[in-house]
């Protein structure tokens, strides 16, 4: 794919020239055709572009010849310079790891790059890691940060212009683009109900979390913060805001300081109708801020999740119930799995995701789905050939692997697929595997402390499910965990109170 | 509602609830009848079972057996024992 001379980032500091669009960060700059050399093609020579910017961060020299400059990535003009690239590299690792619970993720990019020791093992030591591990947590690091610029440049529908403009004519197109990507989503920035400013900070935090959390959600596509940002303040008009934006759902939430709790409150709209799809309205009490916003955001996003995948299938039936493609296979297949889940609804969700992949068989969502439904049967004890779904689940599961190695749910499904095949060891394994790459992935949590029953610690596993609980205490597999728990139990010899 | 669980929930209560939230699973419903049938309680152990039965008709006893996750010793006692249950309540041997 080529990428135009002007980026086509999310970002109005694009470069038009004569522009009166007011740009949200950068300066406006004439437009210029990008610099003979070379140009960045593919998302491996996206990454590898800056896996070189960030070996090069020092150097300028070096710098201003990193292909990045002249690919336009993030809200960098095509004339911006090294320094604007340091800049942005920065920002960004601050913003994408700015959650505690990637604190680890942040340090091993800081310390290997922006504030380099002499050699990579003195910052393994200086992070108390082993070595592998501190490799691991690198490679983790970047593909992070290259997925994230990447698709901040590339998978934009459209470029926002401010509400402050005049508002479109109504009418001028239909409210939801079909272009628009299916589960796009802009998290509004969270109103601070009770107007001491001194919860903005934690407020904001809020927005931006969730913002970071959805946009980890497989195909989902979460606007930028700073696109968001824009908004604050503004009055909301959802349909307008979903034009403008190209997104079909918005989400808009509070949050409300009692004094001795915070009350949250979220509802997600659909952005073509102006119809309320979901609401979530909780109190946690004031203890850690940090450690509240951690499972606030994960709560949320886990919720929204769920209900775009069901609204996206839905629409699908509406739309065009004739012609589904894969990705409307692979929805309907994850929202029968987010139903109460049986054997019948495991076999329903599989057919779905089967079809997905006789469309498009690199499609990453579908192939874990596939992989999932065929191990829960055999885990469950109702499979007739527990070889054969093993090894079709294990053939799906690899093939994800190999196309989003730094998938959570990837290693997720890896872990189950491999607790099916009775290695529960090397399950335990992916599973906190899974973790340090998404710490608030609640089902894999919950299926760590499973598979510490097998291993003779079954005292183990009520923390770790109790942990997913925390992480999402609505969620579509709660009645799992309950089960693991009382699984836990029975080996414990916990069977009713004395 | 409290969703979080207690630490004064012992393995019935957790089985319940997970039943109770979806009773449509068939290995939850097997495995709250067997920890019935260990607890004594024996008429609702059965109940529980035949509900299980309908959702699951391939388990058995001795699938369960043959299917164990792992050799550790402490889990394989602890899994025998649960058998027991497992035909207190009337499961399928297989």
């Amino acid at each position: 794919m080529m990428i135009p001379g002007p980026p086509p980032g999310i970002y109005a500091g694009d470069g038009a020239a004569g522009s009166d669009q007011p740009s949200f960060n950068a300066p406006d700059l004439p437009p210029t055709a990008p610099p003979g050399g070379e140009t960045v093609v593919t998302y491996a020579d996206f990454a590898g572009a800056l896996r070189d910017a960030l070996r090069d961060y020092h150097s300028a020299d070096l710098l201003a010849r990193n292909p990045l400059l002249h690919g336009g990535i993030g809200n960098l003009g095509s004339s911006a310079g090294p320094l604007d690239l340091k800049a942005l590299l920065s920002e960004t690792v601050n913003t994408l790891f700015g959650n505690p619970r990637d604190e680890k993720l942040r340090r091993v990019i800081e310390l290997t790059y922006f504030q380099p020791a002499p050699k990579q093992e003195a910052v393994a030591d200086r992070l108390a890691l082993s070595f592998g591990t501190y490799r691991r947590y690198l490679t983790t690091a970047r593909e992070r940060l290259a997925r994230w610029l990447w698709e901040s440049s590339q998978l934009a529908p459209v470029r926002p212009e401010l509400p402050a403009m005049e508002p479109m004519a109504s009418g001028d197109k239909p409210a939801s683009d079909p272009a628009s990507p299916r589960l796009s989503v802009v998290v509004l920035p969270f109103l601070n109900i009770s107007g001491d400013t001194r919860d903005d900070p934690f407020v904001d935090g809020i927005t931006e979390t969730l913002t970071t959390d959805l946009s980890r959600c497989s195909g989902v596509f979460a606007i930028s913060r700073n696109t968001a940002f824009a908004y604050k303040g503004k009055p909301i008009d959802t349909r307008q805001i979903g034009r403008e934006l190209g997104v079909r759902y918005v989400l808009e939430g509070s949050v409300q300081n009692t004094g001795e709790r915070m009350r949250f409150n979220a509802q997600l709209v659909d952005a073509e109708s102006g119809a309320h799809l979901w609401a979530d309205r909780f109190d946690k009490p004031r203890a850690d801020l940090l450690d509240m916003q951690d499972e606030v955001t994960a709560r949320l996003a886990r919720g929204i999740y769920i209900e775009l995948i069901a609204a996206e299938s839905r629409r699908a039936v509406r739309e065009h119930p004739d012609h589904f493609d894969s990705v409307d296979h692979t929805l309907h297949g994850w929202a029968a799995w987010n139903q109460h889940l049986s054997l019948e609804a495991a076999r329903k969700a599989r057919d779905f995701f089967d079809a997905a992949l006789r469309l498009d068989e690199h499609n990453v969502g579908a192939l874990l789905g596939f992989a999932k439904a065929h191990v829960w049967e055999v885990n469950m004890y109702t499979s007739d050939d527990r070889a054969g779904q093993n090894r079709a689940a294990e053939v799906a599961v690899t093939k994800a692997l190999a196309l989003a190695p730094d998938s959570a749910d990837a290693h997720l499904t890896y872990g189950m697929v491999l607790f099916a095949m009775r290695a529960p060891e090397r399950a335990l394994r992916e599973f906190e595997f899974s973790v340090t790459l998404e710490a608030s992935l609640a089902t894999a949590h919950a299926y760590l402390g499973l598979m510490k029953v097998f291993l003779g610690r079954a005292r183990e596993t009520r923390a770790h499910v109790a942990e997913a609980m925390r992480l999402s205490p609505r969620d579509p597999l709660l009645f799992l965990w309950h089960f693991f728990i009382g699984v836990a139990d029975i080996h414990l010899g916990r069977m009713v109170r004395a | 509602m409290p969703t979080s669980i207690s630490d004064e929930w012992f393995a019935l209560e957790s089985l319940r609830k997970s039943v109770e939230i979806n009773p449509k699973w068939g290995l939850s419903q097997f495995v709250l009848a067997g920890a019935l049938g260990l607890a004594g309680l024996l008429a609702e152990a059965a109940e529980v079972c035949a509900v299980a039965q309908r959702l699951a008709p391939n388990f058995t006893i001795a699938k369960f057996r043959a299917e164990a996750v792992s050799d550790n010793l402490v889990y394989r006692a602890q899994r025998e024992h649960f058998c027991e249950g497992l035909r207190l309540a009337g499961a399928p041997e297989g």
